[in-house]
């Protein structure tokens, strides 16, 4: 029995033991969770793992050693020491009767009832060590306590800087476009003018005040709407532009697509002046092609009918109306037969018409006109129009369309990216069509002598012949001239087909201006046909190679008026300087010349050159260049949209002050592609000499010593 | 071969004390064991020998030997320093080369090893690139190089694209065939144009990087002498002074009155035709008649400044010629070797030219003097169609005289070619005027190819000393050259591929010169590397069969046993030795 409570006393306290080393281990790991979860050291931080196993395995082995402490004989020994009524012999209680003498076991008897007796009182099981729960739970407190103090300052991260999380914006174009309403959920747009546009803005902190910033400082200020939990705002907008919401990173762009007027082309007669012999029936018909991108509201023909000749003129205005219409696959078709009698015109009068058609566009119409139409009933005393004079009244005229055409096939190519195809083949289509009139025009002055196929050369088309003095010797004037020995057929040919008699008469110039004005018509051939077929980058070269030979035709009519003028004698040196000049005075002038700044071209390229030096930051001249070029480039994209997109660019540039943009990759490098697209070719600089050696070197001097002796 | 060295008295005194205490230890081991358990005796003496032994081996310095190994292989296609091969090999006699190859500055440590290679075949792509990577704004530029394809015997189409990516021009051509392309650039900067191969079936087969620096060089100083005013002068004046260059143009307007007009020089800049004021232009434009006008000093004058690097162009006239024609007068010195044959048939106001130079398209025709402009030892400056010879060069001292019959230049401004006008002019001017003696940089070569970890030359030109070189913001070390003191070149090995910013300083920190350089990566332009390696490595084979190898040496290489086998064995044979003790 006593052996019995012993063991159970023995094993009452090893888990005593046990339980108290359990809980502060629990409890050491309990405030390593708290210091973990608020202190973002520690993640990293293998070597606060290590520290803890070390402290958790001393706390284990210093368990360890007190379990073996507790020993029989260790306890029986606590209990000497605790009960005075055990006179020191619990030890007797342990040992077995054999081994025992008979005093010994005397005494184990008189002790093993005081044993019970105490056992039965639980004095015994009180006098073991009690566990100490101090030290675990001032641990538990302390992991309390740090789970619910920041030792970080996560203040920071707490505060979020109110966001943009969505954007939704509706289109309303005007009703009279017929467009369907369409959704964005970008901030970057495109629209037709004067639509309605209404933003609807999903904000991270929905107590805010925002606005949308137009431009510099045109303001709309955003309504909360609680149902929608959104910010709103609605703008009806006629111009492409920039805006941001206040307050927040990121600039967007409103590209605006104007409402183009009507493009009016007469497509019968297709020649602009069409005469009408007097023994004719004084009928014809006129075709009209009409195209507008939303409607068309009138189409009409002005008309004014000129009778008389001389001084005794007279005009009429009239407005017909066209007889039939018809949709094709261009645009609208209309036609209407003329009759000159009905008109009560007589042979020798002449009527001028122009097309004139408006489209639906809402407050004010837009008008597009066509070519001036003549219609002339001959008169038997009147002949056909000399080419020579009216090819000079206008040629200036025509050089500038074939220019303008030019310009406008440069311009397609470079917007090329910013239309759809659509766009693209319909501007180069109508390209075409002008290249077209104006292949015709020259041809009608020319006489239309060569036809009209591509493929016909000319021999007069060579360049330039700039001397001929290889084929025909000038020394001799006579040398193709009558010799009596060669005869008559040498004779005509020799006074006909190469009349050099009179070198102030006779081929006057080398350059034949028809030969160039035929050429030029052939090339147009090339132009318009890559033109209509889309490929305006084919159309290109035939386009400026036929502006070369327009050019050098009008050169070689100006040679031609050059020989014609005075050429005065040669000065003599003796004679010259020689006059009373006695208030003529020398005098010098010092000027300081103004480098050319101020043009888009240059503006273009500085800008390149900045943003290719990549530095980061960006100081004030920069800047004021910067800011022109964002201000040029938005008042370009009313006509060309697909620029406000770098406008937008630079605004973000501006506003981060760094040519880096950290939110979109991309843009920088648009940006300069688009810059380099528009500038044009460069003009070179006058440089001092550019040698790869010193003039102060020696060995130099000494060759160039060598050498020229 | 192993050997050991006891030769330390220390040494020597604890191997004593070592066999002593073995052999008093295998006494004691064998009283004890022997009789009773002998195989355990002998386990025990033994370990008791392997622990005396390491400890003699670590006290002795125990090392192998090995002889060094005479030949190696080398890919050439593996990254890092290729040299590494000779740290391993140090008498390395011969070299198998799998790869490419290596650069020329890379084989010079091999220099006298034997190489065998067998060289793979080229990758597609263009080689034999060159393109002038400096110019000035308005310059032309033109890249020519080669496609090679071994696979293929089609057609390529070889486009050059511009910074925008627009493709401004493109050539087709067949394998192993030349291409050039060319244009302008219209802005100054450092930017990349790119070249673009694509195969008939419209595959992009290969998409390199060309790096371009436009620059903008010092304006010219520009004097004009004139006989009376002329168009010629009037916007010559007008496009010079509106790009910053500083003319003074004197113009007679009568019998020792003239007109001075001065733009953009300095207050104290002298206005009379005076040595100092030739010595301060950098180019002289006359006409003829003021020219052959010029009193006897004058043309000394003019002579002296020519001779001192002053440019003078002459734009031969009526006066200029007839000079020349009559025999009893002469030319002034300075034109004297010049010659003017007139063309039979020709009459002024009927002979039209088309000036043409590299880069001109215009096609405009001019006027000019009827007659064939020539020159002892000179050279043509510029010519026109039908091969005629427009501007005649030649060198003079340390100047250039040039006599031109062209006339009439404004016309391309008249005719709103703004371009090819200043063009012409900038052309001119870099040909003839002054060498400015400023510290600047020298152009790197058209066909030179940087690429990452290999050495890049770079070099320039000044009469300052202590230079200052460095690429972004690292120092480089400049040497100058042995022939011409004023050339000062240092190495570089780029790190990164892109560009780099040069900045050439003097000994004050005062910025004397910039520019930029563009350095490949090795993955750009792999068929240019790979043809430019196995060009210098067959150049290398070359070399060194026409140099004599030394023979082979036999050497070896020593090295000492590590120390930690001494360490594992002690302490292995001491645990087994502690618990033979305990079990018994």
């Amino acid at each position: 029995m006593s052996k019995q409570i012993f063991a159970l006393l023995l094993r009452r306290s090893r888990y005593t033991v046990i339980l108290e080393r359990g809980l502060l281990l629990l409890a050491i790991i309990a405030v390593y969770w708290a210091l973990y979860s608020e202190v973002s050291a520690l993640y990293y931080s293998w070597f606060s793992g290590l520290c803890l196993g070390g402290i958790l395995y001393f706390i284990g082995f210093k368990g360890q050693q007190q379990w073996t402490k507790i020993t029989l004989v260790n306890l029986a020994e606590h209990l000497n020491r605790h009960f005075a009524q055990l006179e020191e012999s619990s030890r007797l209680l342990l040992e077995s009767s054999t081994n025992t003498s008979v005093l010994q076991r005397l005494q184990r008897q008189k002790i093993e009832q005081a044993f019970a007796a105490l056992y039965s009182q639980g004095l015994l099981v009180k006098s073991l060590p009690s566990m100490r729960y101090k030290a675990p739970a001032l641990l538990v407190l302390v992991g309390v306590i740090i789970h619910f103090i920041p030792l970080e300052n996560d203040a920071e991260e707490h505060f979020n800087p109110p966001s943009l999380q969505a954007i939704t914006i509706t289109v309303t174009p005007p009703a009279y476009t017929g467009l369907p309403q369409s959704k964005f959920s970008e901030g970057d747009i495109e629209i037709i003018e004067g639509s309605q546009v209404q933003w609807q803005l999903l904000m991270s902190e929905p107590n805010g005040q925002y606005s949308l910033l137009f431009g510099e400082n045109s303001l709309l200020e955003l309504v909360y709407q609680e149902q929608s939990n959104q910010y709103v705002a609605t703008k009806t907008i006629t111009k492409t532009g920039l805006y941001r919401i206040t307050d927040l990173p990121g600039v967007y762009s409103v590209s605006v697509i104007k409402d183009k007027k009507p493009k009016v082309r007469i497509v019968e007669p297709n020649r602009s002046l069409v005469e009408l012999p007097k023994s004719s029936e004084a009928k014809f018909t006129a075709k009209a092609l009409v195209s507008d991108d939303f409607g068309l509201t009138k189409v009409e023909i002005l008309a004014s009918v000129a009778k008389g000749s001389g001084e005794s003129v007279k005009f009429r205005d009239e407005v017909f109306e066209f007889d039939n219409h018809s949709i094709t696959k261009q645009g609208e078709l209309y036609s209407k037969a003329w009759d000159l009698n009905a008109l009560g015109m007589e042979p020798g009068d002449e009527v001028y018409f122009t097309v004139v058609a408006h489209d639906n566009k809402a407050v004010e119409a837009q008008e597009g006109r066509s070519g001036t139409v003549i219609v002339r009933w001959l008169d038997d005393e009147e002949q056909g129009i000399t080419a020579e004079g009216i090819l000079i009244n206008y040629v200036t005229e025509y050089f500038r369309s074939q220019r303008q055409i030019i310009i406008e096939t440069e311009q397609l190519l470079v917007d090329k990216d910013s239309l759809t195809a659509e766009q693209f083949s319909q501007t180069s289509t109508s390209l075409g069509y002008s290249q077209s009139d104006l292949k015709q025009r020259y041809g009608q002055y020319l006489g239309d002598e060569f036809g009209e196929s591509t493929s016909e050369q000319f021999d007069g088309g060579d360049a330039i012949e700039v001397e001929h003095e290889e084929e025909h010797e000038h020394e001799d004037p006579q040398a193709h001239g009558v010799s009596e020995g060669e005869g008559n057929a040498k004779a005509v040919i020799a006074q006909f087909a190469h009349a050099h008699e009179d070198i102030h008469v006779g081929e006057v110039s080398s350059q034949n201006p028809k030969a160039m004005m035929k050429k030029a018509v052939s090339i147009m051939w090339q132009a318009e046909a890559h033109l209509l077929q889309s490929e305006p980058e084919l159309a290109l070269p035939f386009e400026k190679q036929a502006y070369k030979y327009l050019k050098l035709a009008k050169q070689a009519e100006r040679i031609y008026v050059k020989r014609l003028g005075f050429e005065p004698p040669p000065v003599s040196e003796d004679k010259r300087l020689t006059g009373e000049l006695t208030d003529i005075k020398s005098y010098s002038r010092d000027t300081q010349a103004r480098e050319i700044n101020d043009s888009d071209d240059e503006l273009f390229r500085r800008v390149f050159t900045l943003l290719n030096k990549l530095q980061s930051t960006l100081n004030t001249e920069q800047k004021q260049h910067l800011d022109k070029l964002k201000t040029r480039l938005t008042e370009l994209a009313e006509t060309r949209p697909g620029l406000i997109r770098q406008a937008a660019t630079i605004e973000r540039i501006l506003l981060g002050n760094s040519v880096e943009l950290t939110d979109c990759d991309e843009c920088l490098l648009k940006l300069k592609q688009k810059l380099w697209q528009l500038v044009t070719s460069p003009v070179s600089h006058p440089v001092a000499g550019q040698q790869s050696y010193l003039n102060a070197d020696a060995v130099i001097g000494d060759y160039i010593q060598r050498v020229q002796k | 071969m192993i050997e050991f060295d006891v030769s330390p008295i220390t040494t020597q005194i604890a191997l004593v004390l070592l066999l002593l205490s073995l052999a008093l230890t295998l006494i004691k081991v064998k009283n004890r064991l022997f009789a009773s358990k002998p195989l355990r005796f002998y386990a025990v003496a033994s370990l008791n020998v392997i622990a005396v032994m390491t400890l003699a081996a670590w006290l002795s310095n125990l090392s192998i030997t090995h002889p060094y190994e005479q030949s190696a292989m080398l890919d050439s296609e593996q990254h890092g320093d290729p040299s590494v091969v000779l740290l391993n090999h140090p008498n390395l006699t011969s070299l198998t080369l799998k790869g490419y190859g290596l650069r020329a500055a890379q084989w010079l440590p091999f220099t006298g090893v034997k190489l065998e290679h067998q060289p793979p075949k080229l990758e597609a792509g263009p080689v034999e690139l060159s393109w002038n990577r400096q110019l000035l704004l308005g310059n032309r530029f033109t890249i020519a190089g080669r496609y090679q394809n071994s696979n293929v015997n089609g057609i390529v189409t070889v486009k050059l694209l511009d910074p925008a990516g627009t493709v401004i021009a493109q050539t087709r051509i067949k394998n192993h065939q030349t291409f050039q392309l060319t244009d302008t650039p219209k802005a100054m900067g450092n930017y990349n144009y790119r070249l673009n191969v694509v195969s008939e079936k419209n595959e992009l087969l290969n998409d390199e990087v060309i790096p371009l620096v436009v620059s903008k060089a010092p304006a010219a100083k520009i004097l004009v002498v004139q006989s009376a005013p002329s168009f010629e002068s009037k916007h010559l004046k007008n496009w010079a002074s509106s790009q910053g260059a500083s003319l003074l143009i004197l113009t007679t307007i009568s019998k020792d009155k003239f007109i001075t007009n001065s733009v953009n020089m300095a207050e104290d800049t002298p206005r009379q035709f005076t040595p100092e004021l030739l010595n301060d232009f950098d180019l002289t434009i006359m006409d003829g008649r003021a020219l052959i006008n010029l009193s006897s000093v004058h043309q000394q004058w003019l002579n002296q400044a020519v001779d001192q690097g002053l440019g003078l162009y002459v734009m031969a006239d009526d006066d200029l010629i007839k000079v020349a024609d009559l025999p009893e007068t002469e030319l002034p010195e300075i034109v004297s070797s010049f010659s003017f044959e007139p063309i039979k048939g020709l009459q002024i106001g009927r002979s039209l030219t088309i000036p043409n130079w590299s880069g001109n398209h215009s096609e405009l025709a001019f006027d000019l003097m009827p007659y064939i402009i020539d020159a002892e030892q000179g050279e043509l400056l510029l010519a026109g169609s039908k091969k005629r010879q427009l501007s005649v060069l030649k060198s003079k001292g340390k100047g250039k005289v040039a006599v031109s019959i062209l006339k009439g230049r404004y016309r391309w401004l008249l005719n709103g070619n703004l371009q090819t006008y200043s063009h012409y002019w900038q052309r001119l001017l870099s040909r003839m005027a002054r060498v400015r003696s400023d510290s600047r940089f020298i152009a790197q070569a058209k066909n030179e190819l940087n690429v990452t970890s290999l050495r890049s030359e770079i070099c320039v030109l000044s009469d300052k000393q202590g230079l200052k070189l460095s690429v972004d913001d690292k120092v480089l070390n400049l040497s100058s050259d042995s022939v011409n003191p004023y050339r000062h070149c240092a190495f570089y090995w780029p790190q990164q591929a892109g560009w780099q910013r040069y900045v050439l300083s003097d000994v004050d920190g005062n910025e004397l010169d910039t520019t930029a350089r563009y350095t490949f990566s090795p993955q750009q332009w792999q068929s240019w590397q790979q043809s430019q390696r196995l060009s210098d490595t067959a150049d290398f084979i070359t070399q060194n069969k026409q140099r004599a190898t030394a023979p082979a040496v036999q050497d070896y290489d020593y090295q000492p046993v590590n120390a930690l086998w001494y360490w594992w064995m002690l302490v292995v044979c001491g645990s087994l030795l502690w618990l033979e003790r305990k079990v018994g």
